[in-house]
Formats: C-alpha cells, structure tokens, sequence
C-alpha cells in the first residue's frame, strides 16, 4: 500500500492529474472524519476536507517523503482545522432575543425532530453528545484523542502530525481522555 | 491512600494504552475486584474509548472527490512554465513563431502530391501520370525549370537552373544544365528554398 501511494505521490509531482484523484480517494473518509470530529458541523468538515486536499495538491512539492503521506495530509487538516477554529467567532445563542420580534427567542424558531424509534434516539444521542464533548475539549487535547482513538495512530505519528514529542502526546491523551470521561459518565448516567 | 490510588490510577492508563504487561493487568484485577472507585473508573474509561471508535463510521460526502478535483489550481508544473514564459517574453514569442512557422511550413510540405512544373518554355514535356517531366533531346529550355512532386529527366538543354523538389532527377549523356542543379527531399532544405525564394522575388 505504501508503495502504491508513493506511486501515485511521484505521479502527481510529474503533473498527473488523475493520480491525484486516487489520493483523495484513499483519503477522504479519514480526512474528513478528522475534520467533522474537529469542527463538529458536517457542511465546514466538507470544506476544510477539500481545503486540505486542495492545500496538498498545491504543495505537493514540498512533500519530500520524510513522513508517510498520510501523517502529512493529516497534519495540514489538523493545522487547518485549528485555524478555523481560533478565527470562528462564537456561535450565537438561541436564548438571544430576536431584534424586533418583542422578546422572542430563537427557541421558538427551532423545528421538532422528527420522532424515530427510540432505540435509534439513544444511540443517535449518545454520539452527538459526545461529539459535543469532544468539542467543547480545548483543541490541543482534542486533536490528540481523535488521532488517537478515531484515527487509530501510533503515537510516533501523532506527534509528528502535531509536532510534540512522544511523552507529550501521551500527556495529552491522557488529560483529554481524563476529561472526557468525567461529561461521558454524567451523560450515561442521566439516561 | 491517595499515593495508592495514583499508582493504580497509572496502571489503568497502561491497560488502556494495551502497555501493561500480563502480571500488571492481573494485579488491576485483583484490586478492581475489591475497589469500586477504581472500577467504576476504568469501566468509564473502557466504554468511553469504545464510543470514541465509534466515532469511526462517518464518511466523506458524496461527490466529495469531484469537487476537490474542480477546486484543483492549475497543475505545479504548468504553473512553473508560465512562470519561465512571463520572465522569458522575447524566448517565448520567438519559440511560439518557430512552432507555428514549422507547423505550417510541415502542413505544406505534406500536403498535396500534384506534380507541378514551373518554367518559361513550352518544349518541356509533361506526363502527369509517371509523375515525370522531360527536356526531350534536341530542345532547349531557356530560364529556370522547377518540378515538384515529380522526377526530371533531361535530354536536351537547360539555360538555367533546374530544381526539383520531392523528386530525382536524371541526366541523359546528352542533357546539359548550365545554371545550378539540385534536388530537395528534406524538409529544412525545402523550406530554406522556399524562404529564399521568396525574399529573392520579393527584391525582383
């Protein structure tokens, strides 16, 4: 497999377009995945999914082999992700008042979902809480858990993508993890 | 009590990170089956990194690979060579003149196999079916002869020079040319004659 994508990395450096299209192929779903579990909002994973791709066809050059491919195309998804992050402005509250609608909220405003049958509400719900937590955890540990845990690296390679030394990497994952299960515990035990 | 609890709390992150060794994960254990706190902790811990790879199942949307290749700039490559172009402007519009000229100069050169046969005299025989054309013996030819596609075979007398493009020519004993001779079967050649040709008639 390595060699194929070392293949097709040498192929697009000679300017083969369609050798590209086999990359992003490879990659999407895990590309993606990082960004969705980064951002949390599906239409902005999309986005900085193409961005980064987009970011590693332009690039491509500067690509010379020292990691593998995907721990580099990871580390501009990363890089991009946490950027967006910092410039997002925070999201507005839906217990804002709407100007002129004389003390409406945006409560009044948000669609019922759709009844499902039950089991799939439980389950349905359980990730996106998580997913919620996993955004709410500062970027430097979340980054760390979803490489970790989603992606299924090594730590090596994480700390490639990140740019840390191993024990730090470790540390992080911890505390992240650490944080995480004290929100996942309230959240099962509510239910 | 607390020093303890940091040691097994260690011990539960070298379980999870699958470090511990077999004597390790069977110490956790055996405290586990007597320590609630430590348990419930790492049951959590379990079911969280469990619902973490969960997280897995999401893919890329649809058509996702076709968007990117239309948000694709314009190669590295043919980035680099505009590049050159623009740095390089006199280079590039004299390269740009060759390759049209040679294109158009080759097209010519190409086309067409018709026999044509340019001289002032009427005592040149043509036969367009061998493609031949002949001085018969005894004739003179005043003024220059030039054949394309086609041979030449001279029997009388040529006062001037005979050129023959895309073809022999052929000298009988008797066939005499006084002017210069010569046949074209390159394509250089040709188009160097053709470009003297016409800067020599244009100065006529």
């Amino acid at each position: 497999m390595e060699t194929f994508i070392k293949s097709l990395v040498s192929r697009v450096k000679e300017g083969d377009h369609e050798a590209f299209e086999g990359l992003v192929e490879l990659f999407k779903d895990k590309i993606y995945r990082l960004c969705y579990r980064m951002v949390g909002n599906r239409h902005e994973a999309e986005d900085l999914a193409q961005e980064t791709f987009v970011r590693a066809y332009t690039k491509i050059n500067q690509y010379n082999g020292e990691y593998k491919f995907s721990t580099w195309l990871y580390r501009i998804a990363t890089n991009l992700c946490i950027d967006r992050l910092r410039k997002k402005k925070p999201d507005f509250s839906l217990d804002a008042e709407v100007p002129g609608a004389d003390g409406a909220t945006l409560y009044s405003q948000v669609a019922t979902a759709e009844p499902l049958p039950e089991e799939a509400v439980v389950e349905k719900e359980k990730h996106d809480q998580l997913q919620q937590e996993i955004i709410k955890l500062p970027e430097k540990y979340r980054t760390a858990i979803l490489l970790k845990y989603v992606e299924d690296l090594s730590l090596e390679e994480i700390g490639k993508i990140m740019d840390l030394p191993v024990p730090t990497v470790k540390t992080r994952i911890h505390r992240g993890r650490e944080a995480l299960k004290k929100v996942f515990r309230m959240v099962t035990k509510s239910r | 009590m607390s020093c303890e609890k940091e040691i097994y709390m260690s011990l539960i992150d070298k379980v999870l990170d699958h470090e511990a060794s077999e004597e390790e994960q069977y110490e956790l254990r055996q405290h586990m089956s007597h320590c609630d706190f430590c348990r419930e902790h790492f049951t959590a811990m379990t079911e969280l990194l469990d619902e973490l790879r969960e997280a897995r199942h999401v893919t890329a949307p649809e058509g996702f690979t076709e968007s990117v290749m239309s948000r694709l700039p314009l190669s590295a490559t043919k980035i680099k060579r505009r590049r050159w172009f623009q740095k390089h402007p006199v280079l590039t519009a004299a390269s740009l003149f060759f390759v049209l000229m040679s294109a158009s100069v080759l097209a010519t050169w190409n086309e067409g196999n018709e026999l044509s046969v340019e001289t002032n005299s009427k005592h040149v025989k043509v036969i367009p079916s061998s493609h031949l054309v002949v001085v018969p013996k005894g004739e003179t030819v005043k003024g220059d002869l030039i054949v394309e596609n086609g041979d030449v075979r001279i029997e009388g007398k040529v006062e001037g020079d005979v050129v023959v493009i895309k073809g022999e020519r052929y000298m009988a004993s008797a066939g005499e040319v006084t002017g210069d001779s010569k046949e074209i079967h390159q394509v250089v050649d040709w188009a160097w004659y053709k470009l003297k040709h016409l800067f020599i008639s244009e100065d006529r």
